[in-house]
C-alpha cells in the first residue's frame, strides 16, 4: 500500500516536473504559408469600376474640340479581380444625346468627354465612373516615358502612306512613335476601323501586362506610371483616387482581362462610311455591366 | 405630583424657530451641493505608456532605404524637398508596424488602428500576418525599401518589407515579405493597401537559409 502510494506520488511528481519543461504547444509561429492582399479599400458600391479611355486626334489647340480616335471602356470587377476592355470603332453610328445620330467620335467634338461618356452610357447601359483622355502627342510621350511596350503583332503592317506604321509580325517592343502609328493604322487592314480599335484594345492590355511585370519587380514603378499619365493625359480622377486605382491595376492580371470589339459591320450613311453596331452587342453590354469583366 | 409635559412657551418658540432655520439651511445646502462641480476622474491625456520589457535576445538593426522613382531619374527641387521630409516619418511607421508584428506584439492592435486605414486594418488583421505569440523571445532581421512618389507633394509611397524572424526556443522561423501601399492625409501616413506573403523560412539541406529574392534596381531610383 505504502509502496503503491509512493509510486503514484513519484509518477505525479515526475509529471509535474516534466510537463512544464516541455510546455504546451504554442500557437503556430511559423504557421502555414500566408498570402494576402487587400483591395477592399477600393470596393465601389457595386463591386465594379468602369473607366472610359479616350484617344483624341488633337495635335494642337483644344483637345475637347477634337474627334475621338480611340474609344474603349475598361471595366474591373473588384471582387473577382477580372476585367475587360470593350472596344468601339470610332465610326460607329450612334445616337448622341441632344444631337441626334452621328458617328460616335463626334460626341467628343460636340460636348467633350462628358458628352462622349453620356453617349456610351445611353448606348450600353453601363454607368461610367471615370474618364481618361490623351491625344497623339500625349500617348506617344506616355509610351516613351514608360520605355516602350511589348506587343505581339499578329500580321505584318505596312501603312507607310497613312499612319506611317511599318512593323513585322511577331513579338516586339514598340517605341512611342511606333505604338502611336500602330494604334492609328486602319488602311492596311481589311477590317479597317474595326481592326484598328481591336489593336488599340490589345495595346491597352499589353500596357497592363507591362505594369504587372514592372510592379512585380518593384512596386514603386507604379509611381512612374502615375507620373507619366498625369503629365500627358487629362482625367477626372482625384490624385488619391488615381493612386488607389493604380494599386488596383497592379493587382489585376492581364491574363484575366478579356478584350471584345463590339460586333459591327461596315456601311455608309450618305457619303460617309460608317460602322453599324450589331444588335447582338446588347448581350455583350449586359454581360459587361453585370460582371464588370469580359 | 404630576409632571408637566408641556414645554414652556419660550422654549417652544425657540424650537420652532430652530426647526424652520434648519429647514431653510437644508434646502439651501441641497442647491449648493447640486451646483458644485462633480468630481470625475479625468482620463489621462495620453494612453498610458506600455512598459515593454525589452526582449532578452538582441535585435539586428533595421535596414531601411528610401528612394523616389521618377520617369527620368530627376526630381524638381520642390518635389525633392517634399520627399526628403517624408523619409523619416515613413521609416518610423514601417518600424512601428513590423516591430509590433514580430517583437512587441502587445502593441499590435493599437499600431494597426493608428497606422492603417480602416478597411486595410480589418483586412490586415484577417491576413494572419505576424508572430501571433507573446512571451516568445524572437530575433528578427528586418529590411525595408520605401519608394516615395515625388510628384504631387510626396503623398503616396510604397514599402517593400522583408522580415526573417526566429524563435530559437521553439525552433521556429518565419520569412515575411509584404508590400504596403501608403497614402498621406491630414493626419499623416496610413496604409491603404497591402500584399503579404509569410511562411516558414526556407531551409537548405546544408542548414543554411534559402536564397533571398533579389532586387533589381529600376531606372529612376534615387536614394
Amino acid at each position: 500500500m505504502i509502496k503503491r502510494t509512493s509510486a503514484l506520488l513519484a509518477v505525479l511528481a515526475l509529471v509535474c516536473t516534466f510537463v512544464p519543461l516541455v510546455g504546451t504547444p504554442e500557437p503556430s509561429f511559423a504557421g502555414a504559408p500566408l498570402f494576402g492582399r487587400v483591395h477592399e479599400s477600393f470596393q465601389p458600391e457595386k463591386g465594379k469600376i468602369f473607366v472610359l479611355v479616350i484617344g483624341n486626334d488633337a495635335r494642337f489647340g483644344n483637345p475637347d474640340r477634337s474627334l475621338a480616335d480611340a474609344i474603349h471602356i475598361v471595366g474591373v470587377n473588384t471582387k473577382t479581380m477580372k476585367g475587360g476592355v470593350l472596344n468601339f470603332p470610332r465610326d460607329s453610328w450612334v445616337s448622341i444625346p441632344g444631337h441626334g445620330s452621328a458617328k460616335i467620335n463626334e460626341a467628343l467634338f460636340r460636348g467633350g468627354p462628358e458628352l462622349l461618356a453620356q453617349t456610351l452610357e445611353k448606348l450600353t447601359g453601363i454607368q461610367l465612373d471615370y474618364w481618361v483622355m490623351t491625344g497623339f502627342v500625349g500617348f506617344q510621350e506616355i509610351v516613351h516615358d514608360l520605355h516602350g511596350v511589348v506587343m505581339d503583332i499578329p500580321q505584318a503592317v505596312n501603312d507607310i502612306g497613312a499612319s506611317g506604321s511599318v512593323l513585322d509580325a511577331g513579338k516586339q517592343r514598340l517605341a512611342g512613335y511606333q505604338a502611336l502609328a500602330y494604334a492609328r493604322a486602319r488602311k492596311a487592314f481589311s477590317g479597317g476601323d474595326i481592326a484598328r480599335t481591336t489593336h488599340q484594345g490589345d495595346m491597352l492590355v499589353a500596357l497592363l501586362r507591362k505594369l504587372n511585370q514592372e510592379t512585380r519587380e518593384s512596386p514603386a514603378a507604379l509611381f512612374r506610371w502615375i507620373a507619366a499619365t498625369r503629365e500627358h493625359a487629362r482625367f477626372d480622377i482625384e490624385a488619391d483616387e488615381m493612386f488607389r486605382l493604380g494599386i488596383l491595376a497592379t493587382q489585376v492580371n492581364a491574363a484575366d482581362v478579356g478584350k471584345v470589339t463590339v460586333p459591327a459591320s461596315l456601311g455608309s450613311v450618305g457619303a460617309a462610311s460608317v460602322v453599324f453596331i450589331s444588335p447582338g452587342a446588347a448581350d455583350i453590354y449586359r454581360r459587361f455591366r453585370e460582371n464588370g469583366s469580359l | 405630583m404630576a409632571v408637566s409635559t408641556v414645554l414652556p412657551e419660550q422654549t417652544r418658540i425657540w424650537l420652532t424657530v430652530a426647526a424652520v432655520v434648519a429647514l431653510f439651511v437644508a434646502i439651501g445646502a441641497v442647491f449648493v451641493i447640486r451646483d458644485l462641480p462633480h468630481r470625475t476622474v479625468q482620463p489621462p491625456a495620453e494612453a498610458p505608456v506600455v512598459q515593454v520589457q525589452e526582449r532578452a535576445l538582441p535585435q539586428a538593426a533595421w535596414k531601411i532605404t528610401t528612394f523616389a522613382p521618377s520617369t527620368d531619374g530627376k526630381l524638381a527641387p520642390p518635389d525633392a524637398r517634399a520627399v526628403d521630409r517624408q523619409r523619416a516619418p515613413l521609416g518610423r511607421l514601417v518600424r512601428r508596424v513590423f516591430d509590433a508584428l514580430f517583437v512587441h506584439t502587445e502593441q499590435l492592435d493599437a499600431t494597426i488602428a493608428e497606422d492603417f486605414a480602416p478597411a486595410a486594418a480589418a483586412a490586415f488583421k484577417r491576413s494572419g500576418a505576424g508572430a501571433h505569440v507573446t512571451g516568445v523571445t524572437t530575433t528578427t532581421v528586418r529590411r525595408a525599401r520605401i519608394g516615395i512618389q515625388g510628384a504631387g507633394g510626396a503623398r503616396s509611397a510604397v514599402a517593400e518589407v522583408s522580415i526573417r524572424a526566429k524563435a530559437p526556443a521553439r525552433g521556429a522561423s518565419t520569412l515575411h515579405r509584404s508590400t504596403l501601399w501608403l497614402a498621406r492625409g491630414d493626419t499623416g501616413w496610413q496604409v491603404v493597401a497591402f500584399e503579404v506573403d509569410q511562411g516558414p523560412l526556407p531551409g537548405r539541406k546544408d542548414g543554411r537559409a534559402g536564397p533571398r529574392r533579389g532586387h533589381k534596381q529600376s531606372k529612376g531610383e534615387r536614394r
